[in-house]
């Protein structure tokens, strides 16, 4: 069979897609086509799954399988595919809103369950789709549609959330470092258990404006300003600057996933006829 | 041999009365093709610790799974007792626990009424937890509700080991209290 | 693991009644449910475990794993529903169990099943309400929540069991539904019947009748996932196999990915009616505990825990003939069958463990031609056969004599 070329895996009879000019999504979806191809991963053996956001909307450009679900709950949907199904590659695509701040909770637990899925979630630090409300995401004194006044609350650091949750493979990227979020996109869905993938991303239309942080094309130099190698010298001593961030592969473990540990249970279930006596 | 039996197993929780009431109705389901029925604690209010278990036993379909009107009563608290001593009619049967129970001290039942040392009984098997069992027997001796052995059976059948052999022993003490064996 | 070879169930009657295959077992209402799930193909469950719905949790945790299946304790009932979509789209027949309060949190993601048309079983083992109220205490007051819980315009089955015997048959029933039709369907059960313990026969396993989705059999470029067939349900293929195929919680197209158009909205949430209402025969079940033939004083229609008390008070009314219809389906409503039995009766008593749900459905189709009384409780205790016979005696007193 002739190799799968990553236009392959998008289908491009959607397109063009609804994101406004700037924002990050469609670098995002081409690094998770170009991270499929190089994987050559069957099409009919991928599932994405996806909530409600901008982000949400990126299965509709995808030529894989897909589920999209409610808000915050496409974790759980995916969790019951991968559950039933072993076998399938499932992606799980949300936004900072429908990851981190509605579907928060489930986020912790599909890292703690260490379930073999691959999460991408982009955050724009605002919910972009409805008008650029505050999200858990969004950092203090930021302005938003629901912040006029500046964010009286704190942001999470996602990536040390779920490291601490027991993920077995936590990274973050920007879509200005396109080659390294592909590859970091490719290391997650390879990666037994749960893999995250934060992708810092530029939502001009709504964030930027009103933080007044300039055009689109000022947004992606401050990714590459701001973003610092977890593998750098500065990364190593710990010295970063005001407002930096770190990018880069932050958690690497082996943990045995659920589908493993679970079928160790079934094992001992069948092997005691599942019965008590 | 009596169509129906309407059973009440009553005293209070951690006695065990739902375990009872599970292997009577078992006893008389699996080991005697009778129909049966158990439920807990609906239809008279609960108070306190108050706990019972019902099981209706009938060689007809079970309309109403629950007791309307009991013709065998286990009492193994006062309050429970009490409870039913005075309302339960002539024929029916009241079996109460010595151990706790000073029938002198309550109102007299119109019911055949019988007391064994169910708790002691148990004591002095180590364990006051079968009471229960020990119950059990006095009742199948007592009444022969379901055949001793069909009990014995479902003991068999739930528990094993050294919960089957306590068990087991609790019931045989229950079955001699009342005479049989 | 074929369940039915196993020999060491501590429930398993140890007579031998005819078929070595069918068997007699003693069990509670929730592992009823258990049992039946497993036997219709069940090899899914992701729940939430709550007050009285945690057997089944409980049964399902040991037996599935056993029969190959998996169990999965998800965060809260959010999840559970959602793992159950998404179990059920990879072709596992998929359930969970619940009540009152979780029954509420699962709302917005039946609707997905609905929407999605994903086949899947909810059991409901209905407490009494509202919010955590009496959580170990019945009641049959969630009829109306599931019928209309969700927003928007939908339809879906909802089944109700009275008897330990029904926990299983009926859970059989709910899956098959669920298959022919891709859609939920709602085991309404309650405390009384989810907790009581009864003998039950559980028939051989190849004499269940069975229902498997249809899958397709189009070359999988022409697979159209919400393209319906005549009989208005559209073949459901599995995540995984050789067609690929979107399905969205937002409205859509035939091909699964969403579309605006009002003429496709419409058309789609019509079907969403049609490919039931279309079916009744197939879905509306009903047992009448009398001869259906016979022309009575007063029809008792009952469903769930209120069916047994009201045949118990039936027969003791020495001089009125009374007749119970056990409504088995709750919705789709059984309208022609409680049209029938009411029109061979002189008045209809309604009771329910509630303040007024099933009676306005009953008034509904019987209109103003017959009386229809009601008996209403909600205290957390079920009827007692007594409490039927003093209202059908209230009844006689005001119209039948």
């Amino acid at each position: 069979m002739p190799a799968l070329s990553w236009r392959e895996y998008l289908d491009e009879k959607m397109l063009p897609h609804l994101w406004c000019p700037g924002c990050g999504n469609g670098i995002a979806l081409g690094a998770l086509t170009r991270a499929l191809a190089e994987l050559q991963l069957p099409r009919n053996k991928v599932v994405v799954v996806t909530g409600i956001g901008c982000w949400g909307k990126a299965d509709d450009y995808l030529a894989t399988s897909a589920l999209h679900g409610t808000h915050g709950r496409a974790l759980a949907f995916a969790t019951g595919v991968k559950a039933a199904r072993p076998e399938l590659t499932v992606i799980v695509l949300m936004g900072d809103g429908d990851g981190a701040t509605i579907g928060g909770n489930h986020l912790i637990h599909a890292a703690r369950r260490n379930i073999d899925l691959t999460a991408v979630v982009l955050n724009n630090q605002n919910y972009g789709m409805t008008g650029g409300q505050v999200s858990a995401t969004t950092p203090v004194d930021a302005v938003t549609s629901t912040t006029r006044y500046g964010n009286p609350e704190r942001d999470f650091d996602l990536c040390r959330l779920v490291d601490a949750a027991g993920a077995n493979y936590v990274a973050r990227g920007t879509v200005y470092h396109v080659p390294q979020l592909d590859r970091l996109i490719r290391d997650g869905i390879t990666k037994k258990g749960f893999s995250f993938i934060e992708v810092i991303s530029p939502c001009p239309t709504h964030f930027g404006r009103r933080n007044k942080l300039g055009s689109a094309v000022e947004m992606m130099k401050a990714l590459k300003t701001r973003a610092v190698n977890v593998n750098s010298p500065a990364a190593k001593t710990g010295e970063l600057p005001a407002g930096a961030f770190l990018i880069g592969k932050l958690a690497d473990r082996d943990d045995p996933d659920f589908t493993a540990r679970y079928a160790a249970v079934q094992q001992k279930a069948q092997a005691k006829g599942g019965f008590s006596s | 041999m009596k169509e129906t039996w309407q059973v009440v197993l009553a005293g209070e929780g951690g006695q065990g009365l739902i375990v009872a009431g599970i292997l009577l109705a078992e006893a008389a389901s699996l080991c005697e093709g009778k129909n049966a029925a158990q439920t807990q604690s609906y239809g008279i209010a609960t108070r306190g610790g108050f706990t019972k278990s019902e099981v209706v036993i009938s060689t007809e379909e079970i309309v109403y799974p629950g007791v309307e009107e009991p013709d065998l009563v286990l009492a193994l608290t006062p309050e429970a007792y009490e409870l039913y001593a005075r309302s339960l009619p002539p024929e029916a049967v009241l079996i109460y626990d010595t151990s706790l129970i000073d029938a002198d001290q309550m109102e007299k039942s119109k019911a055949r009424t019988f007391g064994f040392p169910f708790t002691d009984t148990a004591r002095e098997l180590g364990r006051v937890g079968v009471a229960n069992l020990v119950s059990l027997g006095a009742i199948v001796a007592t009444t022969g509700i379901v055949g001793a052995e069909s009990l014995e059976k479902t003991i068999r059948h739930r528990f094993s080991g050294n919960a089957a052999e306590l068990n087991l022993n609790a019931y045989h003490r229950g079955l001699a209290l009342a005479g049989k064996e | 693991m074929n369940i039915a070879n196993r020999s060491k169930d501590k429930n398993e009657s140890t007579v031998d009644r005819g078929s070595k295959e069918t068997r007699r077992l003693f069990l509670q209402g929730n592992e009823a449910i258990a049992e039946g799930a497993i036997a219709a193909g069940a090899r899914f469950y992701a729940g939430y475990p709550i007050t009285p719905s945690s057997e089944i949790a409980e049964a399902c945790a040991e037996k599935l794993p056993a029969v190959g299946g998996v169990y999965i304790q998800m965060e809260d009932e959010l999840g559970s529903i959602a793992a159950v979509i998404g179990a059920s789209l990879t072709g596992v027949k998929a359930f969970t169990a619940t009540s009152g309060p979780g029954f509420s949190l699962m709302q917005e993601n039946l609707g997905v099943a609905i929407l999605g048309e994903v086949p899947c079983v909810v059991v409901n083992v209905q407490r009494s309400g509202p919010s955590t109220g009496l959580a170990t205490r019945p009641a049959q007051a969630d009829v109306m929540q599931a019928r209309w819980g969700r927003h928007g315009d939908q339809h879906l089955i909802v089944l109700s069991p009275a008897t330990v015997q029904e926990c299983f048959d009926l859970t059989v029933t709910a899956f098959n539904l669920a298959e022919r039709f891709r859609a939920p369907v709602i085991l309404l059960a309650d405390e009384i019947v989810a907790h009581m313990r009864e003998n039950v026969t559980l028939p051989d396993p190849a004499q269940i009748k069975i229902v498997n989705r249809k899958k397709p059999a189009c070359p999988p470029e022409e697979y159209l996932p919400f393209k319906p067939d005549p009989d208005g349900v559209p073949p459901l293929a599995d995540y995984g196999s050789e067609y690929i195929f979107h399905v969205t919680s937002s409205m859509h197209g035939e091909r699964g990915y969403s579309q605006n158009d009002p003429a496709n909205a419409g058309a789609k949430i019509k079907r969403l009616f049609t490919k039931l209402d279309n079916h009744l025969d197939e879905i509306l079940l009903v047992k009448h505990h009398y001869n259906p033939a016979d022309e009575l004083d007063l029809l008792i229609v009952t469903f769930g825990c209120t069916t047994r008390p009201a045949r118990a008070a039936a027969l003791r009314t020495p001089n009125l003939k009374a007749g119970v219809l056990q409504l088995v389906t709750l919705w789709p409503f059984p309208d022609a069958f409680i049209a029938e039995a009411a029109q061979k009766a002189r008045a209809v008593l309604v009771p329910e463990l509630n303040l007024g749900q099933v009676i306005r459905e009953v008034q509904r189709v019987v209109g103003k031609e017959k009386p229809v009384f009601g008996l209403h409780k909600s205290n957390g205790l079920g009827f007692l056969p007594a409490e039927i016979s003093a209202r059908i005696e209230e009844v006689a007193n005001q119209c039948l004599r």
